[in-house]
């Protein structure tokens, strides 16, 4: 097995760690995809993929001796900064403590979903980039370092390095389980999202589905998506007319509801992607009489935050421009769908940024569904749903949140006996989706090869697990997500990479349309197997 | 010169201990309070778990079980337990070592109390052959040479398998084998002092010496050296990665643990509001430099171009 010491992370090899799709962990033959694709020749010649033979930021290679230069200097320039408490006291306390004591133990290596899915490649060692960043560190900006020199253990800084360490930094989901088991508390998934923010922050470096075509994009429209409030109008229509087919009745679906007690706000993705989920909530909120609205104002109406992934500033504009939008619409509290990273992003993460009039209550919609599930306010019928369902955990909401327990209770009422089955590992043990921290949505060169054969490979493990006594598609199953990137790369990796849904007839979706499909007074299903939204 | 290193070096580590203990500590307590990055489950939430499973979480009280917070210490301080559950392979070396630790510290307080309370006439002298001293003397050796005997196995395990572990080698750094093989000669110096001839009597008139500010000469060599190793490591622990013992509470109190929502009017909001005027240096396109924060996050307008 070829070893990568951290000190030869700048060595002139063309690929470092070039993924070997042979040491992958096994999945069931007829799970496989087909072989992997290389990466053009075209985008080699311009650009680095020299750590594993992958892009997500598609950098540009340098030209001259300057540009060199100038790509060391900014990270220096960059990694200075993030010490700072000026520039960076959004996280200082985590990533000084972080940086100063791990113990190089190795005990999250195994934890780390990528990692022991890639078949334990060095490079993908949850503490393989953190001890770069902090031997780099302390070779650069302390006294001992500076003695020391190259008995720090930090690899010559060149443009190599750099570059790998900035496309190192997206071959991490942030899911933080590693963090959950470090005896110190040293956080491997913060470290990379620090990297991430110096790459942004100092050299406009990120990936353009979160910075350009994301966050920027979201500023300037009001949506990540790029959706407009009239298209966002002409959505909602739609999915009246969906829901007219499907119940029968003609809904109104609430917007701009002044004083309303909810605000509930969708990863604008959802309207495009899955309109049953919005359908669903205003079908099931419908029902149990709840006092909602969605806001059609710029910001109002979307929840994702990328900036949550890879910049504290693009984070927080949006954060707050989301609550502004809610304050201007005199809501009770705001309750985010099902979408993990935007409802950790403004519930707990933006508590400390919402002062005065910001301060307005914020929750995810799970808590809510329970209480309308448990407290009867829908009627139920679970035998309509009867068919075997798993669950993911959404490390958002769950491992970051806490949220483990609604859902499940939710589940156990709206299926029959028996049908629920958890995946192994699961609540806040569970393995990312392989979609998180902005992967569902980066599809630059050949990145969504790497994000489905590695970071969605231990989540196709545990479905398959899961399912493992009734894998024959002649029984239909169901894999609930109860988040929109988490859809997404379900969609991408476990239906598009490695075909679920022909192989073994799995469909995947949220919660909420599983309780609409539960719903009595609907005249037929809600969910079909057979037809698409 | 072994005068010099079992008097007033030893001071001069003790004090440079006491005061880079003081310094770490105050600052990582003086750096600014964090975005909240919590991680599940909280122990002192016990069973209910977190508030966010619960509708209008705001408004419910919180309940918190600061017996379940300790316990979990309790458990992480004396068994290890992470490292136990999650990297067994490396559990019985690291428990030994740490292990080892306790009791060389144990016995170094009890030694060090002792002394204390003698001079100030609290209690008898150790030559007085009473039976509280004659009980501790045999708890300080038991202390001494287990520890020794714990700790030198401990970090002589975890150095092999330091070297020989290809995974653990290549994350090591230099400094990681260099504070293995610093613990590997302290103990063995530590074991080779306290099983030569009457250790304890020296310790106890040699740290009587100490007390009164007129160090005398320590006559074991054996002694002499580990109590010149064991200045050197105190010196050393607070500069070291080795801090992660009083590291760790603030990575849990202040991190992975705390979930303290801001209300109003409290110093959580004073502060943040305080932060919000710094002025911030990053340089990429999409920021204002040396604006506040403040007036970066109401720009929307410009950031709209992108
Ligand atoms: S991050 Fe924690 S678990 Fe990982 S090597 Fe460092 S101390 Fe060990
Ligand atoms: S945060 Fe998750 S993906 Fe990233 S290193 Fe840790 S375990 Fe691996």
């Amino acid at each position: 097995m070829p070893r990568v010491p951290v000190k030869d992370f700048g060595s002139d090899t063309p690929v470092l760690s070039p993924l070997e799709p042979e040491r992958l962990t096994q999945l069931p033959a007829d799970a496989e995809p087909r072989a992997p694709m290389p990466p053009r020749d075209a985008w080699l010649e311009k650009y680095d993929f020299s750590l594993d033979g992958f892009s997500a930021l598609g950098l540009p290679l340098p030209k001259t001796a300057e540009e060199e230069e100038r790509i060391v200097s900014g990270f220096l320039r960059g990694l200075a900064k993030l010490f700072t408490r000026e520039n960076n006291w959004a996280f200082l306390l985590p990533t000084a403590l972080s940086t100063d004591y791990c113990m190089r133990c190795n005990t999250c290596n195994a934890a780390c979903g990528v990692y022991e899915a890639s078949g334990r490649q060095d490079v993908y060692r949850p503490n393989f980039r953190s001890e770069l960043l902090r031997r780099i560190y302390r070779r650069y900006f302390s006294p001992q370092g500076k003695l020391l020199g190259k008995w720090t253990g930090a690899p010559e800084l060149n443009w190599r390095v750099v570059y790998r360490l900035a496309e190192l930094a997206y071959r991490c989901t942030l899911c933080r389980r590693c963090a959950g088991v470090c005896p110190v508390g040293v956080d491997n998934g913060l470290l990379c999202r620090e990297l991430r923010k110096l790459f942004s922050m100092e050299m406009g470096i990120a990936p353009a589905a979160l910075h350009k075509s994301g966050t920027v994009r979201h500023l300037a429209t009001g949506a990540g998506t790029g959706m407009k409030p009239a298209a966002f109008l002409d959505n909602l229509e739609f999915i009246e007319e969906i829901i007219e087919e499907k119940t029968g009745k003609r809904i109104r679906i609430p917007v701009d509801k002044k004083g309303a007690e909810i605000l509930l706000v969708h990863n604008s993705g959802e309207y495009l992607s899955w309109p049953e989920n919005p359908a669903a909530f205003a079908i099931v909120f419908d029902a149990a009489g709840i006092d909602w609205t969605l806001s059609s104002a710029s910001m109002g109406y979307e929840a994702v935050n990328y900036g949550l992934w890879y910049d504290d500033v693009q984070y927080a504009r949006i954060a707050m421009a989301q609550v502004e939008a809610a304050r201007r619409l005199g809501v009770k509290k705001i309750v985010v769908g099902e979408c993990g990273h935007a409802t950790k992003a403004i519930v707990t993460i933006a508590d400390r940024l919402l002062s005065g009039d910001l301060r307005i209550p914020r929750e995810s919609c799970l808590p809510l569904l329970e209480e309308i599930v448990a407290g009867g306010r829908v009627r139920l019928d679970p035998w309509r749903n009867d068919f075997p369902v798993t669950l993911h955990d959404p490390c958002n909401m769950v491992r970051l949140m806490g949220i483990v327990s609604p859902q499940r209770n939710i589940l156990t009422r709206i299926l029959p006996p028996g049908r629920f089955r958890e995946m192994p590992s699961n609540g806040t043990e569970n393995y990312c989706c392989g979609g998180g921290s902005g992967f569902a949505i980066m599809d630059a060169y050949n990145f969504p090869e790497w994000r489905n054969r590695v970071a969605s490979r231990k989540k196709a493990q545990q479905v398959l697990t899961a399912f493992g006594d009734c894998l024959d598609p002649s029984v239909p199953k169901y894999y609930c997500a109860p988040c929109s990137n988490c859809k997404g790369a379900a969609r991408e990796a476990l239906m598009d990479c490695y075909r679920f849904r022909e192989r073994y007839n799995i469909l995947y979706g949220g919660l909420v349309e599983l309780i609409a499909n539960a719903m009595a007074e609907l005249p037929g299903p809600f969910l079909s197997w057979e037809t698409e939204f | 010169m072994s005068w010099f290193f079992t008097g007033p070096f030893l001071y001069a580590a003790a004090l440079l201990f006491l005061a880079g203990t003081a310094y770490k500590i105050i600052s990582i307590s003086r750096m600014p309070r964090h975005l909240r990055w919590e991680l599940y489950p909280l122990p002192r939430l016990g069973a209910a778990g977190s508030r966010y499973q619960q509708v209008d979480h705001g408004r419910s009280p919180r309940e918190i079980s600061r017996l379940a917070e300790i316990g979990v210490m309790a458990e992480e301080i004396l068994l290890l337990k992470k490292l136990f559950a999650n990297r067994r392979d490396l559990w019985f070396g690291s428990y030994l070592l740490h292990v080892g630790l306790y009791f060389s510290i144990a016995g170094f307080g009890l030694v060090l109390t002792e002394a204390v309370l003698v001079s100030a006439g609290l209690a008898a002298a150790p030559a007085s052959g009473s039976l509280a001293a004659r009980v501790l003397g045999e708890v300080v050796i038991v202390a001494g040479i287990g520890g020794s005997a714990a700790g030198l196995f401990g970090a002589a395990f975890l150095l092999a398998r330091r070297l020989t572990d290809p995974g653990l080698r290549d994350m090591s750094d230099p400094v990681t084998f260099f504070n293995l093989a610093f613990l590997v000669v302290l103990f063995a110096s530590g074991l080779l002092a306290w099983t030569a001839d009457g250790p304890l009597e020296q310790v106890r008139t040699h740290m009587a010496s100490l007390l009164r500010g007129r160090p005398g000469v320590v006559p074991s060599t054996s002694l002499a050296l580990a109590m010149t190793l064991s200045g050197l490591f105190a010196a050393y622990l607070p500069f070291s990665r080795m801090f992660h013992f009083a590291a760790k509470y603030f990575f849990y109190h202040r991190i992975l643990w705390d979930d303290e929502p801001m209300h109003g009017g409290t110093a959580i909001q004073r502060d943040f509001a305080g932060y919000l005027r710094y002025p911030l240096t990053w340089s990429g396109e999409h920021l204002q430099p040396r604006k506040a924060w403040s007036e970066q996050l109401s720009s929307r307008d410009d950031a709209h171009q992108g």
